[in-house]
């Protein structure tokens, strides 16, 4: 079979809704796509579970220290599920997990922009765990149906527990909007501060790159940045409204008519400065990643019986 | 000092979420050893008890067919083989009860 004749083939699979394995013949482009995309992910899920980490032992009683723990050990999971089938498809490009590793420490993979922003209150933990996970369930839930099917299929699991983080995170914040005025404007200070990250959430509106169209055409990814932020506050804004917090923005509101959601563009200058690693804990939480993955090289040995050849 | 690193293994996970339940395909991970790999499957697909039992095996060692075009399986009739190519029993049995003296 030719080349164009496999391309043909290929896309009329997907066209006809069939998924792709990993041992099925793709275009080059195809693969290199998908796995920037499944890495950033998975390199989200890791690097994600760091803001979280630092609440372990500061939360407030055994039951909510018990839920952060599980929710932490989940995203540390999602990320092993990921880079397995991350795995799968890099290995005629010769790469590894260690490849993923080391891109991820060195600065040259990306991974969310949320998560280069600290989390200074407790407040900030239900907002993560409320709107961060709501937001990365959009954009997951939307991958649920991706042309690559073992992407598709852990991504099941993965929607699954972070709908249960989504009601951890909304139970910590309808607990404090409950509370005393303090804990009440502790809330609303994290929500302030989380607002413009979780708009970023979603990419630039409106971007048609050749890259995100024939993405969007082979089926990888699904949705366009807009949609999904549209789908957010769709879901979340009025949700965030009834229990009287206030996004900080004056703009704010739905259109009657279109019912599209009107809103304030955020400043994606320093969406951009994010992406190029320069949030404001970028450095800090990569260089705790580094830091994580050569302590415990010894660990890996261990484990993959690697012999100390004298 | 040199290293000599020895390759993880692919494993392919299977688990049981009842008893008299098939065992499905959860996904996949790399372990140096069986016993790791139960360790981490057991972490990975079952924090939330989801299954009661677990399987691994080794993917080099599943016999596989080829993956057929899905199309082209279902474009051949087979209404033979299938319980719906058989409704017509209904409308028979009506018939033969017309024709009853």
């Amino acid at each position: 079979m030719t080349d164009q004749a496999r391309l043909e083939a290929f896309e009329a699979k997907i066209a006809g809704g069939e998924k792709i394995e990993s041992d099925d013949w793709m275009p080059e482009l195809y693969r290199k796509q998908a796995l920037r995309l499944i890495l950033t992910h998975a390199n989200s899920e890791l690097m994600g579970a760091l803001p979280e980490r630092e609440w372990i032992p500061r939360a407030p009683g055994m039951h909510r220290k018990l839920a952060v723990l599980a929710k932490v050990q989940d995203e540390i999971g999602h990320a092993q599920l990921i880079y397995r089938v991350a795995e799968d498809l890099a290995r005629p490009l010769g790469l590894t997990r260690d490849d993923f590793m080391q891109d991820l420490i060195s600065g040259k993979a990306k991974f969310h922009n949320v998560f280069s922003y600290p989390a200074p209150t407790w407040a900030d933990v239900g907002v993560i765990a409320w709107l961060v996970d709501g937001a990365a369930l959009v954009t997951q839930g939307a991958l649920l149906r991706t042309s690559y099917g073992p992407y598709g299929r852990i991504l099941r699991r993965i929607c699954a527990e972070e709908a249960i983080h989504l009601k951890h995170g909304e139970d910590i914040v309808l607990t404090l909007a409950a509370g005393t005025a303090d804990q009440r404007q502790m809330l609303q200070d994290a929500l302030s501060r989380w607002w413009e990250p979780l708009l970023h959430f979603f990419g630039p509106p409106d971007e048609v790159s050749p890259n995100t169209e024939q993405m969007v055409r082979w089926g990888i990814r699904l949705k366009s940045n807009e949609e999904m932020r549209q789908e957010f506050l769709q879901n979340y804004a009025p949700k965030i409204l009834e229990i009287g917090l206030l996004p900080p923005d004056p703009g704010l509101r739905k259109d009657p008519v279109s019912g599209v959601w009107q809103y304030t563009q955020p400043n994606w200058d320093v969406f951009w400065k994010v992406v190029r690693g320069d949030g404001p804990k970028t450095k800090e939480r990569l260089e705790l990643r580094r830091m994580a993955y050569e302590d415990q090289l010894w660990v890996r040995q261990a484990v993959r019986g690697t012999h100390h050849v004298a | 000092m040199s290293h000599e690193p020895v390759e993880e293994t692919v494993y392919e996970v299977f688990g049981q979420t009842d008893r008299g339940e098939p065992y499905v395909q959860l996904g996949s991970l790399p372990a140096a050893d069986p016993e790791m790999g139960l360790m981490l499957a057991r972490e990975l697909f079952s924090r939330r008890g989801e299954v009661i039992s677990l399987w691994l095996v080794e993917r080099q060692e599943i016999h596989a067919t080829e993956r057929l075009d899905g199309d082209l399986i279902r474009g051949t009739d087979r209404t033979y083989r299938m319980g719906e190519g058989y409704r017509v029993t209904v409308e028979k049995r009506q018939r033969l009860r017309r024709v009853k003296p």
